[in-house]
């Protein structure tokens, strides 16, 4: 029984449901995805906001690794993208396996100076079915 | 008898919308984000269900399988003893094994030895080997597309008969070194392909969608339930209905991500390829070297139905014991995948395949092969492939001939995926 899709696997090292940052102090999620196949898809999206960012819109796409920042204010797309959403937010990356095999991904609640606070989810995922997709959700309120 | 129609697509109709709703335990789920998938996934099945059985009221037909494609596993078809005999337009972008391990017929039985090796690689494999760079890496793999138009094949054939047991034919009872090349001119499939960018915006529109509403659900549910995160495995009856209810609001965005990913797959794999490829079947003074010029032409008719189609030149160089026998050949191959269910990646597979060959000195030869491929697992890349060939006429016998054979096919590029190193 795959974990999603046709033929996906979800393998869990870190998983939190939801995060807490704290805006007032700097921190803010540091988002890596790490990908292996020839063409990633992906989105980034909140409740409020859809899409915030896809994977063609990043420099240098297709490449191995996208990383980006979630942080309560400052936009710069695609690179830090702002939540301007109080209490309860709630944003995925969802992932397509059309043109790629496997996706790693690692969310970091960081502190200002860029220091990692926590790892909040570490997660891969594999498909060999070019159909699969899959969202991993984090739910996120700024205090 | 009316009634009776109507009660019993009534009971139809139920009971495809409880098969579907509780075929999803979602209690199993321990985490929330999996859970919440889990529930989003029952509620789009629901709907689904309802759908489709509107859909099988008019007797629409519903065929959303996909292509298995055009990457072959198997050797060479000049290899003698080759479970194809079509060749078609690529191979894995990594590495393939092909052994055929023996003919089923009464007079191998106690031979356990394979009859043929053959192994294919891309030139991007050897590029990629050579740079000592990972071949997934998207940028390289994205870089390096024309690499992927090239594949080299070795391998040998191993003599059908011993010396001692044939007189008949020298040809069969030499050692043969197989070597091939083949050049993609047209190669639509590849991922990396510019003129896939449309299929890939699709996607990325339709996840979008997707994702945000998974989002969506999650805020409203929250908002209705704000422990949910913790309490998601112990829902009320209430609750449970209220979650629901939630998740139907978005339900059409799930059910168009399933539709425009298989769409998207579909727009892919049923495009054309089409190659020319070269390969030499070589042995010693007393055997046949072979030599074959094909053009290759991919073409998936239906997202379950590929169609190969071959034709080129063909030369026996008998050295000295013999006439050289030059001619033609053509062949086509009808490639159905027999499973429906689309949750099967690694599908069971029936092709029907045609072959003629017209050469100088020797009357034509024609040959018509059944075959079956079973895979061994869904993760594996493996495969055992089951062939039944009809011959007009062997390669120097003037009989018609019948054989069995079976064989086994390893695809790296299936299982790369799984063996690549995690997040660092």
């Amino acid at each position: 029984m795959p974990d999603f899709g046709n033929d996906g696997t979800r393998t869990v090292t870190v998983y939190n449901p939801s995060v807490n940052p704290n805006s007032a102090a700097g921190e803010y999620l540091g988002y890596t995805l790490t990908v292996a196949g020839g063409n990633p898809a992906f989105v980034y999206t909140c409740a409020d906001r859809d899409p915030i960012s896809r994977s063609d819109q990043f420099p240098g796409h297709p490449k191995a690794t996208y990383t980006w920042k979630l942080q309560k204010a400052g936009e710069v797309l695609p690179l830090i993208v702002g939540s301007d959403r109080n209490g309860y937010d709630a944003c995925s990356v969802g992932m397509s396996f059309l043109g790629a095999v496997r996706y790693d991904l690692t969310i970091n609640l960081c502190n200002n100076d860029g220091s990692v606070k926590k790892v909040i989810q570490q997660i891969s995922y594999t498909s060999n079915d070019s159909r699969d997709y899959y969202a991993e959700l984090l739910g996120v309120t700024w205090a | 008898m009316g009634i009776s129609r109507r009660v019993l697509a009534s009971v139809f109709v139920l009971v495809a919308l409880v098969t579907s709703c509780c075929a999803q335990d979602c209690t199993k789920e321990a985490q929330y984000g999996p859970w919440l998938n889990c529930r989003m996934l029952a509620r789009k099945n629901v709907a689904g269900a309802a759908a489709q059985a509107q859909l099988n009221k008019t007797n629409e037909p519903i065929k959303k399988n996909a292509t298995n494609g055009a990457r072959q596993q198997d050797s060479p078809a000049v290899s003698g003893n080759s479970n194809s005999l079509v060749d078609q337009s690529s191979a894995s972008d990594l590495v393939n094994l092909a052994l055929n391990l023996a003919k089923l017929t009464p007079t191998t039985s106690n031979n356990n030895n394979p009859t043929s090796v053959t192994v294919t690689t891309s030139a991007y494999a050897l590029y990629a080997a050579a740079n000592y760079h990972d071949p997934l890496d998207p940028d390289f793999y994205s870089r390096n597309r024309n690499w992927r138009r090239f594949f080299v094949t070795l391998g040998q054939d191993v003599p059908k008969m011993t010396a001692s047991t044939s007189t008949a034919d020298p040809h069969a009872n030499r050692y043969g070194t197989v070597i091939g090349f083949k050049t993609l001119i047209l190669n639509s499939r590849d991922i990396s392909d510019p003129k896939n960018a449309g299929a890939f915006s699709n996607v990325l529109d339709a996840l979008s969608h997707f994702s945000s509403a998974q989002d969506k659900v999650s805020v409203d549910i929250h908002t209705a339930i704000p422990d949910i995160d913790t309490k998601f495995a112990k829902l009320s009856a209430q609750e449970s209905q209220t979650v629901d209810q939630i998740i139907d609001k978005y339900v059409t965005a799930f059910t168009n991500m399933d539709q425009v990913a298989t769409d998207a797959y579909n727009q892919i794999k049923n495009k054309r390829q089409w190659a020319l490829s070269y390969t030499a079947d070589l042995r010693d003074g007393l055997g046949y070297n072979q030599h074959s010029i094909q053009s290759v032409l991919d073409w998936g008719v239906t997202p379950r139905l590929n169609w190969t189609t071959n034709f080129g030149a063909e030369i026996y160089d008998a050295k000295k014991f013999g006439p050289i026998r030059n001619g033609g050949s053509a062949s086509t191959d009808f490639q159905y995948r027999i499973t429906e269910n689309p949750k099967q990646t690694q599908p069971i597979a029936f092709s029907l395949s045609g072959y003629g060959e017209w050469l100088t000195n020797v009357a034509p030869t024609y040959k018509v092969q059944g075959k079956l491929t079973i895979p061994l697992g869904q993760k594996t890349g493996v495969s055992l492939p089951i062939s039944v060939t009809y011959a007009s006429r062997t390669d120097l016998i003037q009989e018609s001939h019948t054989e069995a054979k079976f064989g086994f096919t390893f695809d790296a590029a299936k299982i790369a995926a799984a063996l690549l190193p995690g997040v660092q």
